[in-house]
């Protein structure tokens, strides 16, 4: 503790914990952008990369629209796979409207044509159901985007001879590159980027005077109308902009960058729960922390596939060999379940919260929060002393 | 006659202009208008966006020389767009067979947006009590079309539940004359077999309903004392279903290799013993994870209820997953009586019902469904803690005045229910295969069922539950396409469901204590 403290205060004399805190964030970009140079990695490792980047997206989006905007929406899967399913219906079929004299043939129509049109429909699709969702709050709400969800993934699995049903729909691709180790490289670099800009744009918002909003109506929805928000507006375009950013992902995911195809069972709840824990692990009020969560459980859960344990002291196992493997199947699940629950339980802010809180140099948590509390508390102590 | 295309043109190309006209043009209107009664701008702008587009150039014409029109005109507006698209549908879709006047009736959904958009209004502004006026609005236009306005406007009278139960039922009787008029090969509406065929299904409905029904009763327990809705519910009925598996497996082979003969136990023992192992579990659950959020040591509770419990959900299935595998499993049957058959009732010559044939032991499971619910209404009307913990349902500080302790309250609620989410997985595991996601699937509908009835309200959930069963049975028989329709099963009750939502959320029995 004392070597700890020595450490905190050499780092406070010389650069400080925020410079410090920049410069790893930046190193930990440079290592994403020089990993698929390295040659020794295996193209598995790079699309296990890729998915990351891609439920990371996800996560951080659903932590804008439930963590900083307070709106539990359980629709978020049925968004990505909104906007996956028109870019490759859109693609596939094209367009005719007779009557105004539009008539795209699905030869006219490009990946990136496709992919818009999908991120499109996803942020129209988020304005009706925001609209709607505008009578309902917290566990109403929740119940709601459920049930829209499922809707969305039966209605996909049922209309087979539309959609593809179970076997799912192949997008148009988006890159068309021979080479699958080049093709691979293209898919990491740009999902990776998507997912930088991603953040870039959500913390810009979530840093804007609209972010101040959404956390406005999260803390108190009624008072913050009093106050002057526009808690309609601000309500609806929070669910239209993480729709559309969720719709985009989603369109280039499957444009097979990281994945041929879009199947139903992608938009199930148990995939839904998935983003939601990574989001709580990571730190649901954090953009940064819950692509995190997202990026490093899922990198987790891969690795834990198999664990294999070298016994020591030349022990062996009842085969003869020397080291005790343990296929993990949905043990790991089970793990990563309980850790979210003592997660929320124990650490609201998500593991990954004291690293933020030290880096940043001064306490994320609102003071007046806690002291408030403190104060009521005291408060009953006193009248109860009275009393006796 | 006006030819199709041009028609089309009319309605997508000219409505819109003369909509975009009668915007712009209204606003300026207002000095035609007497000082002391001024229309609001937005209003204005409406009422030229809607006579726009229903009339195009009379339409726009007629509002912005007569702009006092409007304090009467949203109405008449509005029954002119709906005949004018109406119109649309009669031409595109006549069939000779139909009556044109059956067509205005037809355009249900549309009639419905409009009733619920115009008649709440209206009871605002004649200040009549608009409770439940949204619903019986939409649910009248479906049904009944242009004529709810009739019923509606003019007296605005309460709505009462009767309304919305006989307006309810005509709707569904006018998606069957929809189905009717399309499909006449359907086997629910082709003659002379159809009275049979739905009876079958409606009974088929009833049983399996209830059985829903006990699971949901659990859920409308929780809520009405904890106001918590229990995201883990379908995990705890699943493992209520594994928990009676395993019991019936061990003490059956206990039992032989104590006998020496083959002994197996009837699944009835798994009940009881699936009911007391998750009554622990969610007790304990309780106890560490949603009792800090009573004792106020966490932040936006309401959130954290939603999370806690669904990550606890997660837990229990990946757990469960890991233990029992993803095989279906399924127990031996209740009782040897295949199947109770009703005798067939002929009424005239080519209309009859029955034989109706319903599964034995799915009946033995309504029955079991029936007794339990029953129990739970006498453990809450007749004995003490029952009594407490209705009281801390209606109000926590008062019960705790009373000496009832809440935080006790609080856990034996949650422990009651989940174990009749248990009990319910219990005495289904005879009917069902059962894999560790049979939950997901089940605790879908027992929402829309406590939604349907009203959060909290047990006889409403006993109500939402066959209503739910029997509108499953129903469209899964009758849709069109009948392999699409089995697997639409489930979607027919989302979409009450999110109706109910948004037009009802406190639902049919809707009251906030048990």
């Amino acid at each position: 503790m004392a070597l700890f403290k020595q450490i905190q205060s050499a780092i406070d004399n010389s650069i400080g914990r925020r410079r410090l805190g920049y410069l790893l964030l930046g190193l930990v970009v440079l290592f994403f952008l020089w990993f698929p140079n390295d040659t020794s990695q295996s193209n598995y490792a790079k699309t296990v990369f890729i998915s990351g980047f891609f439920y990371a997206i996800l996560s951080s989006s659903w932590a804008m629209l439930a963590g900083i905007a307070g709106q539990f929406s359980f629709g978020h899967m049925a968004f990505m796979g909104i906007g996956a399913y028109v870019a490759g219906l859109f693609a596939r079929d094209g367009i005719t409207v007779a009557a105004l004299g539009i008539a795209l043939t699905p030869e006219s129509i490009s990946a990136v044509g496709a992919i818009i049109i999908g991120t499109i429909a996803a942020g129209a699709v988020g304005l009706v159901i925001g609209w709607l969702l505008l009578r309902l709050r917290s566990s109403y709400l929740a119940l709601f985007t459920i049930a829209f969800s499922e809707l969305f993934r039966i209605a996909m699995l049922t209309e087979y001879d539309f959609t593809g049903g179970s076997n799912g729909l192949s997008l148009r691709p988006l890159l068309e590159v021979a080479d699958v180790d080049t093709a691979r490289q293209i898919e990491y670099y740009l999902m990776f980027g998507l997912l930088v800009a991603c953040l870039l744009v959500m913390y810009r918002v979530a840093h804007s005077p609209i972010g101040i909003f959404l956390r406005a109506m999260r803390e108190d929805e009624d008072a913050a109308s009093a106050l002057g928000v526009n808690v309609v507006r601000y309500k609806i375009l929070v669910f239209v902009f993480t729709s559309m950013i969720v719709g985009l992902a989603g369109a280039i995911f499957y444009s097979d960058v990281g994945s041929e195809r879009i199947i139903p069972e992608q938009l199930e709840v148990l995939q839904m729960s998935l983003i939601i824990a990574y989001a709580c692990i990571g730190g649901m009020e954090s953009l940064l922390g819950a692509a995190a969560g997202a990026f490093i459980s899922r990198y987790l859960l891969e690795a834990m596939r198999e664990v294999i344990i070298t016994l020591p002291f030349g022990l062996t196992m009842a085969d003869g060999s020397d080291a005790f493997v343990w296929e993990t199947g949905a043990w790991r699940f089970a793990l990563f379940g309980l850790v979210m629950v003592f997660t929320l339980r124990y650490m609201r802010n998500g593991l990954l919260f004291p690293i933020f809180n030290w880096f940043s140099g001064r306490d994320l948590v609102l003071k007046e929060t806690v002291a408030k509390r403190k104060h009521d508390d005291d408060h009953v102590a006193m009248l109860e002393d009275q009393d006796e | 006659m006006i030819n199709d295309a041009s028609l089309l043109l009319w309605l997508i190309a000219a409505g819109p202009l003369w909509a975009a006209i009668g915007l712009y043009v209204m606003p300026r209107s207002q000095r035609k208008i007497k000082r002391d009664e001024e229309i609001s701008q937005s209003k204005l702008q409406i009422a030229g966006l809607i006579a726009g587009f229903a009339l195009g150039p009379v339409g726009v014409g007629l509002i912005y020389l007569l702009p006092n029109l409007i304090r009467r005109a949203t109405l008449i507006l509005g029954i002119l767009i709906a005949v004018f698209v109406s119109s649309q549908v009669l031409v595109r879709v006549s069939d000779p067979n139909v009556p044109s006047v059956m067509w205005l009736v037809l355009a249900g959904p549309l009639w419905a947006a409009l009733a619920s958009y115009f008649i709440p209004r209206h009871y605002h502004e004649v200040d009549a009590d608009d409770n439940n006026a949204l619903t019986a609005a939409a649910l009248g236009g479906f049904a009944i079309g242009p004529l709810i306005f009739a019923l509606m406007w003019k007296h605005s009278p309460k709505i009462s539940r009767d309304w919305i139960i006989v307006l309810g039922s005509l709707g569904a009787w006018q998606i069957y004359t929809i189905f009717a008029i399309n499909n006449p090969t359907n086997p629910c509406v082709a003659a002379p077999y159809h009275a049979t065929y739905l009876t079958q299904q409606t009974a088929n409905g009833v049983v399996i309903g209830t059985i829903y029904s006990l699971m949901a009763v659990g859920l409308t327990l929780i809520y009405s004392v904890q106001g918590v809705i229990s995201f883990a519910h379908g995990q705890m009925y699943m493992i209520g279903g594994y928990f009676s598996y395993y019991f019936l497996l061990h003490a059956g082979n206990y039992l032989s290799e104590l006998t020496g003969a083959e002994v197996s136990v009837n699944p009835i023992w798994g009940i009881p013993v699936a009911g007391f192992i998750v009554f622990l579990i969610g007790a304990v659950f309780e106890r560490g994870f949603l009792k800090p959020m009573h004792d106020g040591l966490i932040e936006r509770a309401a959130e954290y209820a939603i999370l806690i419990t669904f990550g606890f959900g997660f837990f229990l299935e990946y757990t469960t997953l890991a233990i029992a595998g993803p095989f279906p499993q399924r127990a031996d049957r209740f009782i040897e009586i295949r199947r109770f058959t009703l005798q067939r009732a002929q009424i005239t010559d080519d209309f009859a019902f029955g034989p109706i044939n319903i599964i034995g032991d799915r009946v033995f499971a309504m029955v079991i469904g029936i007794v339990l619910i029953f129990a739970l209404l006498y453990f809450l009307q007749r004995t003490w803690i029952g009594r407490g913990l209705r009281a801390t349902s209606q109000d926590k500080q008062a019960a705790a005045v009373a000496g009832i302790n809440p935080t006790k309250m609080n856990t034996l609620s949650f422990g009651l229910g989940s174990m009749l989410g248990a009990m319910s997985g219990a005495a289904l595991i005879p009917i069902f295969a059962w894999v560790p996601w049979v939950g997901a699937e089940m605790v879908g509908r027992s929402y829309v069922i406590v939604v349907l009835g009203g959060l909290g309200s047990v006889p409403g959930a006993l109500v939402g539950g066959i209503v739910v069963g029997i509108v499953e049975a129903l469209g899964a028989g009758c849709y069109p396409d009948p392999s699409k329709g089995a697997a639409y099963k489930e979607a027919f009750a989302l979409v009450i469901f999110a109706l109910v939502l948004l037009l009802k959320p406190t639902g049919l029995f809707g009251r906030e204590q048990i």
